[in-house]
């Protein structure tokens, strides 16, 4: 399934080992390892806190490793001018000089980002319709996050980092966002990580899935794989409960005489049994077993990967 | 052309490795993608202060009919804002420039060096420039009124060599100072700053202390009268220099922080 245009190099892009980053007391980053794949598209999740940013910059080299070890495209990015040009990563709260105004922004990104295209920038600037001509400063909410989606999408860097990219964008700026993403990564494959808390707006572009709560990663699976790990299962208490004794239970919840269940992936012919014995069954959405990953209360039903 | 054709996959093979002097040279012009604050203001206002010094040197020599009463304008200490005014505009440039070139990709060492040069190159032209004014305040007698603003004793006075020394010293101190401090309050926030001062007030009355136990104030005054402006930049440059040297170790360890 490799890209037949790329030279047969290292497939991974980023490899961390023991990762672990303290501020003072807290530990935001509790002893992670993960790798990620060239060309792919990744989703960064987690509730608010959970370490996401704190990642990025360690993997950004915009903060430093207390432990462990991070490579990306195989060498330490810290303060390594030859993998950071290669990086595009603008934070949710990046800041912007005060006196600059959006032209300036796109004015100086094409010196740091070789790939930079002019044009997409432009059709983006269109598309968000941000006024070039205000000071940064006196942009909403939105055209900041815009401002960011446009450095982002337009400097093609071979890695790309988002970061909960759409604050104050609307449904349909958001559309755009990611429509344009997917048009853009279809031309220009690179590898894109998304960190995100509408998991459900971006489950379908999703290639693979890393969730991480407080500070360790919970779930880094194929999004595939993930979506076929649970499944809901609806029908009569009694019938539902026979039929979960054996299974394992993420979670589940009853009105009346039904019951609600999530278990984890089923063999055919457990559907098969699930159905003859009268039982619905229901796809998981990316987000409710997200949801149940990290939610505080689905830890007595014990984590699985 | 077919589609696969047109798809062009950016790898880090393909992104061809910048120089340090390319990276350098761009962290520069991101400095002055703004031109107005860097360039435009300072002179902005020093054309003001001159106006304003025009003005009153204009009042006093129609109230008193002759231009021997401006005498003493020689410590006009009016251009000491100019300085003043860069050092301050080179902190904020810091404090915002940091974080916008981190996320830029850039990497400290090459943020700072850019920095760096760019505060100089900032200075070789405003000492031009300070020092052409100084001639031309020569040449015109004090602005055909006997002021001094240039050619104030402390800078723009004595050999053309004399005056570019001073004032080009001057800038870099300034800068230097600027660029220090913008350093510990971008990884220290105002704590190191409070820190550094406390520290510099600590030495300063130490030193106080100890030539005062020594019974030495007359030596230190005389040191100080024999002293040229000249000689007193020629003193600071090197301190001047520990504080640029300084100033790239404190930040190669700072983080943009919120």
């Amino acid at each position: 399934m490799t890209s037949t245009t790329a030279t047969p190099t290292t497939t991974t892009v980023i490899e961390v080992q023991s990762l672990t980053k303290r501020f003072g007391s807290l530990t935001a980053i509790d002893d992670i390892s993960f790798s990620v794949e060239k060309n792919k598209i990744y989703g960064l999740l987690g509730r608010n806190g959970a370490g996401k940013t704190t990642i990025m910059s360690l993997l950004t080299g915009q903060d430093f490793v207390t432990q462990g070890d991070v490579r990306v495209f195989g060498e330490s990015p810290a303060e390594n001018a030859r993998v950071l040009q290669n990086i595009s990563f603008i934070k949710e709260s990046q800041k912007y000089p005060d006196d600059f105004k959006p032209k300036h922004v796109f004015a100086s990104a094409p010196w740091f980002f070789e790939h930079w295209s002019a044009d997409l920038a432009g059709q983006l600037i269109d598309d968000f319709q941000l006024p070039m001509n205000r000071r940064i400063k006196k942009l909403s909410r939105g055209q900041l996050s815009a401002v960011g989606v446009i450095v982002g999408l337009a400097s093609r860097a071979p890695l790309t980092f988002f970061d909960e990219p759409y604050l104050g964008l609307d449904a349909a700026a958001r559309q755009t966002f990611y429509d344009r993403l997917l048009a853009d990564y279809a031309e220009h494959p690179r590898t894109v990580v998304l960190s995100t808390h509408l998991i459900n707006e971006v489950a379908n572009m999703l290639e693979h899935v890393i969730v991480i709560d407080k500070g360790r990663i919970v779930i880094d699976q194929d999004a595939e794989s993930l979506r076929e790990s649970a499944t809901n299962i609806v029908g009569p208490r009694t019938a539902v409960e026979t039929f979960i004794a054996r299974r394992e239970v993420l979670h589940s919840e009853g009105v009346g005489g039904f019951l609600s269940a999530t278990v984890a992936g089923l063999r055919p012919d457990e559907r098969t049994e699930a159905a003859a014995a009268g039982l619905e069954l229901a796809p998981v959405s990316l987000q409710q077993l997200v949801v149940r990953r990290t939610d505080g209360s689905s830890t007595e039903f014990g984590a699985t990967s | 052309m077919t589609a696969l054709a047109e798809r062009t996959e950016y790898t880090m093979e393909q992104t061809r490795e910048s120089t340090a002097r390319t990276r350098v040279w761009n962290v520069l012009r991101l400095q002055f993608a703004n031109r107005l604050n860097m360039l435009a203001v300072p002179w902005l206002i020093l054309i003001f202060v001159f106006l304003v010094n025009y003005a009153i040197w204009a009042i006093i020599a129609t109230a008193s009919n002759s231009t021997a009463s401006l005498e003493g304008t020689e410590y006009s200490g009016s251009t000491f804002w100019l300085f003043a005014y860069l050092m301050i505009a080179a902190i904020q440039a810091i404090t915002l420039t940091f974080p916008f070139a981190l996320g830029m990709s850039v990497t400290r060492r090459d943020y700072y060096l850019g920095t760096a040069l760019a505060f100089a190159l900032q200075s070789v032209a405003f000492t031009a420039a300070y020092v052409i004014l100084s001639y031309i305040e020569d040449w015109t007698n004090g602005w055909g009124l006997g002021g001094h603003m240039f050619t104030a004793i402390y800078f723009g006075q004595g050999p053309i060599w004399q005056r570019i020394f001073t004032v080009l010293s001057t800038f870099l101190i300034s800068f230097a100072v600027g660029l220090f401090s913008a350093t510990v309050f971008v990884r220290w926030k105002a704590n190191g700053l409070m820190v550094a001062g406390a520290s510099f007030t600590t030495v300063l009355i130490a030193a106080g202390a100890l030539i005062t136990l020594t019974h030495n104030w007359m030596s230190v005054w005389a040191w100080f009268g024999s002293m040229t402006s000249t000689g007193v930049v020629a003193w600071l440059l090197a301190p001047a220099a520990a504080l640029v040297v300084a100033g790239f170790y404190i930040l190669r360890r700072a983080t943009p922080r919120n």
